[in-house]
């Protein structure tokens, strides 16, 4: 049984829908601004990724926009979108054969300060009943799950950032167990005074006030990442039913593994980082000599950055600097639980179209590897491997195969 | 504190609430329940609960889905 990425839909800061979104990846768009969605903005956080020209009108239903809250929106916005690029009817799939997975790292976070702004000004009797079902973080995987009809195995993974990639390997679990399709994915919108608050004291997001310059990982100007909003939403589906249904399968979801090295432990990251890379491509039967392009996760911490060097150099060894390596995330930011999602479906795009994006805005890479940077270049990608670390120690891989031609048909 | 509200006015209430699109024809429709207007349970909570913040309707009012927005309508303080 192999898991096979059938759909994408993607709500991000450089695009929303993937004919805006690979473009400007492609050709390295950045898309950080200044913090919009909080004024005024007191915080030190000033450059950040947020979804410009997201309305939820046209993309949801009114009756579910008032109870759910923006990171909801993006999801329901980007799980409609992956289901018409699967071209998938979930009303065609067997009864609780379609689940959902999502991840999650800041929950309903806007929705949730709303009201508890409510609750200490006001009190109990202002607080909305939505924000019963709204801010948790569950909310995406519900909505999900009850407006698409989904009645297939459902969860969501509040497991770190890299939780982003752990929900592949979840909904993967559930298609070898019966299940025929899976939206999965994950979507943030953590730009309110209550997360940006949590946020801060980790000091791993930059204050940098220019956003050329504010998110620059493996340079000696790394001072931190920008953040940002937005998601991704994935149709995986058991290679055979979506062979048998005709769909054109995009990527084969090949191998996982996670591992924990624990928080305030930046530097383990490089073995845990290293170790989660081989489990993945132990799953897949591959070797890191298979691996053509690695989608970095990029924290720009120089730790950090070190680390996952670091992780590069162990994992090829001699080869490490001939592998191409890149973050696109620098263009749009970090959307924690979202960002490993999004590196994903660019991954599979990337595949598509033989290009490897760039690492917008950084030149003078510290490292020896060879981080594409400028312009994005053609390569002819068979086996992508996805990075993801969490703020709080988990790490992550994920291996992602262009799909074999149909069998039979050579 | 505004204890009289007009059909459209309860309507526009409940638009605001709910998310559904509710008219003022429909909000005297003695026959429409919330259930048919696709209210559900928590949504009428949340209106409930801005009539007796903001226009006086008493603290004991408890409504049911499979009521109708006539019958909430009435209990408004001023209308009753």
């Amino acid at each position: 049984m192999s898991a096979v990425v059938t759909g994408l839909g993607v709500v991000a800061p450089s695009g929303i829908g993937v004919d805006e979104f690979w473009p400007a990846v492609r050709d390295g768009h950045v898309a950080l601004g200044p913090v919009r969605r909080i004024e005024p903005n007191p915080y030190p956080v000033v450059v950040a990724g947020e979804v410009d020209g997201f309305e939820p009108d046209g993309w949801i239903d009114p009756r579910i926009t008032v109870q759910t809250d923006r990171f909801t929106h993006f999801a329901l916005a980007a799980a409609g979108m992956a289901l018409r690029d699967a071209d998938l009817d979930p009303a065609t799939v067997p009864p609780f054969g379609f689940g959902v997975v999502t991840a999650s790292f800041s929950g309903g976070v806007e929705f949730g300060q709303r009201e508890i702004e409510r609750l200490w000004k006001d009190g109990p009797g202002h607080v909305g009943p939505y924000q019963s079902i709204a801010w948790f973080y569950a909310a995406c995987t519900g909505q999900i799950s009850i407006g698409n009809g989904l009645r297939g195995p459902s969860g969501v993974l509040v497991a770190d950032e890299a939780g982003g990639l752990d929900a592949f390997a979840a909904a993967g679990d559930e298609l070898r167990r019966g299940a025929r399709a899976m939206l999965v994915g994950g979507a943030e919108a953590p730009f309110c005074p209550f997360s940006v608050c949590c946020n801060l004291g980790l000091g791993l997001l930059s204050t940098g006030t220019d956003p050329a310059t504010a998110y620059l990982p493996f340079t000696a100007h790394a001072t931190g990442f920008s953040p940002a909003e937005g998601g991704a939403m994935v149709v995986i589906e058991d290679e055979d039913a979506a062979r048998g249904r005709g769909a054109e399968v995009r990527a084969v979801v090949a191998g996982h593994c996670a591992t924990y090295t624990g928080s305030q432990h930046l530097d383990l990251s490089a073995e845990g980082l290293r170790r989660a890379a081989e489990g993945a491509l132990d799953e897949a039967g591959l070797d890191p000599g298979d691996v053509d392009v690695v989608f970095l996760d990029a924290l720009a911490d120089p730790r950090a950055d070190d680390a996952e060097a670091k992780a590069v150099s162990l994992l090829f060894d001699e080869r490490a600097d001939r592998v191409p390596v890149t973050a696109p995330k620098t263009g749009y930011g970090r959307c924690y639980a979202g960002a490993a999602v999004l590196d994903v479906a660019v991954a599979v795009l990337a595949m598509e179209h033989g290009e490897v994006p760039p690492t917008p805005g950084v030149r003078d890479c510290r490292f020896d590897f060879d981080l594409v940077t400028g312009a994005s270049r053609a390569a002819d990608i068979r086996t992508a491997l996805v990075l993801s670390r969490g703020l709080y120690g988990g790490n992550s891989a994920l291996v992602l195969r262009r799909p074999e031609p149909i069998r039979g048909d050579d | 504190m505004d204890t009289t509200l007009s059909p459209d006015d309860l309507a526009a209430l409940i638009s605001r609430c709910t998310g559904v699109t509710v008219t003022g024809e429909q909000v005297t429709d003695s026959a429409r329940t919330f259930d048919d207007l696709g209210v559900d349970s928590l949504g009428l909570m949340g209106v409930v609960a801005e009539l007796q913040r903001n226009h006086g309707m008493s603290r004991d009012v408890e409504l049911e889905p499979s009521q109708s927005p006539r019958e909430l309508l009435s209990l408004l303080a001023g209308r009753a």
